[in-house]
């Protein structure tokens, strides 16, 4: 069996020792340290790309709860302004309201007040022409002499009677 | 037919000869450097730009890098950190060695006892030094387990003597005899594939199917053993730095 050839032992030793050191030390002081940066770099860019994302992220979110806060603010405002408008509205109907009510009133009092000032002469000549009626009715009628005052106080005492 | 431990023979290059002690350049030398030089271009050529977004040959660059960094973080924790650079030289040496030898022709230095026990003896020494060094005298509390029965030492202390004195020897038979065995089954069913006929006969057609499946689970075995080889190590260098 060769691998029990023990005159081949020292050579192979030898060669294993120069080659594996050799090799040792290319990866421990090349290889190695440069991969680990490599790695150790791109972890790092990595994790900065999170974090700004991450950062971006919750800036994205406060933005969108202010424009909501100005939305809703908007919302509110426009909101008052619809029920001052509605109120200012509502104010001024009933204004008019009142105003064209009042002068309604006003206009019905003068109309009252002027049939009723133009009802006192009437009936006041309607006294006259009545008292002058029964003066003339008992003259002719009964030949009584009937004063102006007796007839109209005749008058006015049947006017209670009747 | 050449016999199938022919492959194993060492062939001097350059016949070298110091101090009366035979250093000749041989084969399995050869393919020493040349694993030495493949392993250093694998992990050195991708990675000279150190891009951002690693191409293939630098994913398979970092994938050596952080496999061997996880085993010993794993297995080690941070005090293995100082160790890394020798651990992931190993695996890359007895990986490249295992798997070159299976391309036909090449020479599996894996497959010698001498070069597998120097570096399990190696290993072995550095580890226990390592365990001297850091625990004193209370390293031989290794050799007896912690809360144990007094009495028991009797029994235990041998058992863990022996089980301990053999890891060099287990460490590296087993490389060199799963790298042995597979290749000489390898080159007798590549013989029944000859002797028999693959290409113009039914019945050699039998081997070469066989011969393609072991050549498959040579490769995953070429892979494994150097992983398991490599695990053990970092598990040796835990027991020396944190006891048990």
């Amino acid at each position: 069996m060769p691998q029990l050839e023990f005159h081949t032992f020292p050579s192979q030793i030898f060669w294993l020792l120069v080659v594996f050191v050799a090799l040792y030390f290319v990866m421990a002081r090349l290889a190695l340290p440069k991969i680990g940066t490599v790695l150790e770099s791109r972890r790092r860019k990595i994790d900065d790309d999170l974090e700004r994302a991450s950062a971006q992220r919750e800036e994205a979110a406060a933005l969108l709860a202010a424009y909501e806060k100005a939305l809703a603010k908007a919302h509110a405002e426009a909101k008052s302004i619809h029920a001052q408008a509605h109120q200012a509205m509502a104010d001024m109907i009933a204004r008019r309201q009142a105003e064209v009510g009042a002068r309604i009133a006003d206009e019905i009092r003068a109309a009252e007040q002027r049939i009723h000032a133009a009802k006192q002469p009437a009936m006041a000549e309607l006294e006259e022409v009545s008292a002058e009626l029964v003066q003339a009715v008992a003259d002719r009628i009964a030949k009584v002499k009937v004063t102006m005052t007796d007839a109209r106080a005749a008058l006015k005492a049947s006017g209670r009677e009747g | 037919m050449a016999s199938p431990l022919h492959q194993f023979e060492i062939q001097p290059i350059v016949p070298i000869e110091l101090g009366g002690i035979d250093i000749s350049i041989t084969n399995s030398a050869l393919w020493m450097a040349i694993a030495a030089v493949t392993a250093t271009a694998v992990m050195v050529l991708p990675v000279r730009r150190g891009a951002l977004i690693p191409g293939r040959w630098q994913a398979l660059s970092e994938s050596f890098y952080e496999i061997i960094a996880n085993m010993v973080r794993d297995n080690v924790g941070t005090a293995g950190r100082r160790y890394f650079p020798f651990v992931f030289t190993l695996f890359m040496f007895v990986l490249f060695g295992n798997v070159l030898g299976l391309i036909p022709y090449t020479f599996t230095y894996t497959s010698h006892i001498a070069v597998t026990f120097s570096l399990a003896a190696f290993i072995f020494l550095a580890v226990t030094a390592i365990g001297i060094a850091k625990h004193g005298f209370r390293f031989l509390g290794l050799f007896f387990p912690h809360g144990a029965p007094a009495w028991t030492a009797v029994i235990l202390i041998p058992i863990e003597l022996i089980s301990y004195l053999s890891r060099p020897v287990s460490l590296s038979v087993r490389l060199f005899a799963n790298m042995t065995v597979g290749h000489v089954i390898l080159k007798v069913l590549g013989g029944f594939v000859v002797s028999l006929g693959a290409f113009y006969a039914i019945p050699g057609l039998l081997p070469m199917a066989g011969l393609v499946a072991v050549t498959a689970l040579e490769v995953m075995v070429a892979v494994i053993q150097a992983y398991i080889f490599t695990i053990l190590t970092c598990i040796y260098l835990n027991d020396a730095l944190h006891l048990h």
